[in-house]
């Protein structure tokens, strides 16, 4: 049970632990260009690499019709011990950028209540998840994500799911970091 | 009077003071069958499915009129053809002993016609939920339907009385 609850707060604190490492001289990336080059070197944070059977322009396509029904929302969780008591309430945007090159799909996450950011969010909050897909021969497609290493499982089944077409269900978004 | 309102709040909590309410579900027609399979995959937490039914006015003002369990596998459940409804499906999770609590909602608005009749599936699995209806045609073939949300609605157009000439 104490396992459980240390990874509990460990993920809880993923996006802040992230967003401190990622600050380095230049503060909190504000675009997903940024985010992806911050990644590599970020503490709790990890980049991941799969190929799916299945077009980019699918995956563009499932891309552009789940992300905005799944993810665009507003999550509260609320959690309690005998000793403290949590109630956050936090907004995600989803943004799917379709080039010719790739498909890219980007996820912020800003906590409007239970969080101090170190340093200003962008735009819509602070980027959590990228997600790239390229275009392979044989109609397949590359998917390259980045973001934290713990706690967002969830959200990274539902990406696999949406690009192979596996599964289209949305990620439950109160379980995050559970 | 501090008696008194102790009187009202145990009152309360005998009664269960709560906006929730059943849904009658006392529309002699069925027109959605819903399917509902929820797990959370792990002995420590537990999911459970709810619905909300609201109706829709020409307005696109709705109006909340109860909400269903989803607890047992098969629903029939019946709500007003040839006007608009506003679902709204609960996935309401928590972990071992209540100390965490989440709930995640997929909204779904529809206009069914009078003898329409939809399949709903309602799923929530390793912590990833959907709902998908599909409309039941003739000869018993099933359609998937887009979810739309209540954004879908279109109020109707009242013409002011000097518009009618002609």
């Amino acid at each position: 049970m104490r396992t459980r609850c240390l990874r509990a707060v460990l993920a809880a604190t993923a996006t802040c632990a992230v967003a401190a490492s990622l600050l380095g001289c230049g503060g909190m990336p504000q675009s997903a260009e940024e985010f992806r080059q911050a990644v590599p070197s970020a503490m709790l944070a990890k980049t991941d690499t799969y190929e799916v059977n299945r077009p980019t322009r699918d995956v563009a396509a499932t891309f552009q019709r789940k992300a905005p029904e799944c993810l665009n929302m507003a999550v509260r969780t609320v959690s309690q011990t005998t000793t403290s008591y949590q109630n956050i309430l936090t907004e995600y945007r989803s943004t799917v950028v379709a080039g010719s090159e790739r498909t890219e799909l980007h996820l912020q996450q800003l906590h409007k209540t239970g969080v101090i950011y170190p340093s200003k969010p962008p735009e819509g909050g602070a980027y959590i998840i990228v997600a790239d897909a390229y275009p392979l021969p044989g109609n397949r497609t590359r998917m390259q994500l980045y973001g934290p290493s713990i706690g967002y499982d969830v959200v990274y089944r539902a990406i696999r799911g949406w690009a192979s077409g596996d599964n289209l269900g949305c990620p439950d978004l109160t379980r995050i970091g559970r | 009077m501090p008696l008194r309102l102790l009187a009202v709040a145990a009152m309360c909590v005998l009664a269960g003071c709560s906006s929730l309410r059943p849904y009658p579900n006392d529309l002699p027609v069925k027109n959605l069958h819903i399917r509902a399979a929820t797990t959370s995959g792990s002995v420590f937490s537990s999911v459970r499915a709810e619905l909300d039914v609201h109706s829709v006015d020409a307005a696109c003002q709705t109006r909340y009129l109860g909400t269903m369990s989803l607890d047992t596998p098969d629903v029939a459940v019946g709500i007003a053809a040839d006007r608009g409804s506003h679902l709204v499906f609960h996935f309401l999770s928590s972990n071992f002993l209540g100390s965490s609590r989440g709930r995640i909602s997929r909204e779904v608005f529809i206009r069914p016609q009078g003898d329409q009749r939809y399949e709903i599936d309602v799923t929530y699995r390793d912590d990833l939920y959907d709902v998908v209806v599909r409309e039941r045609l003739a000869r018993g073939a099933l359609r998937e339907v887009p979810l739309q949300d209540l954004r879908a609605c279109r109020p109707a157009v009242v013409l002011p009385l000097g518009a009618r000439s002609g």
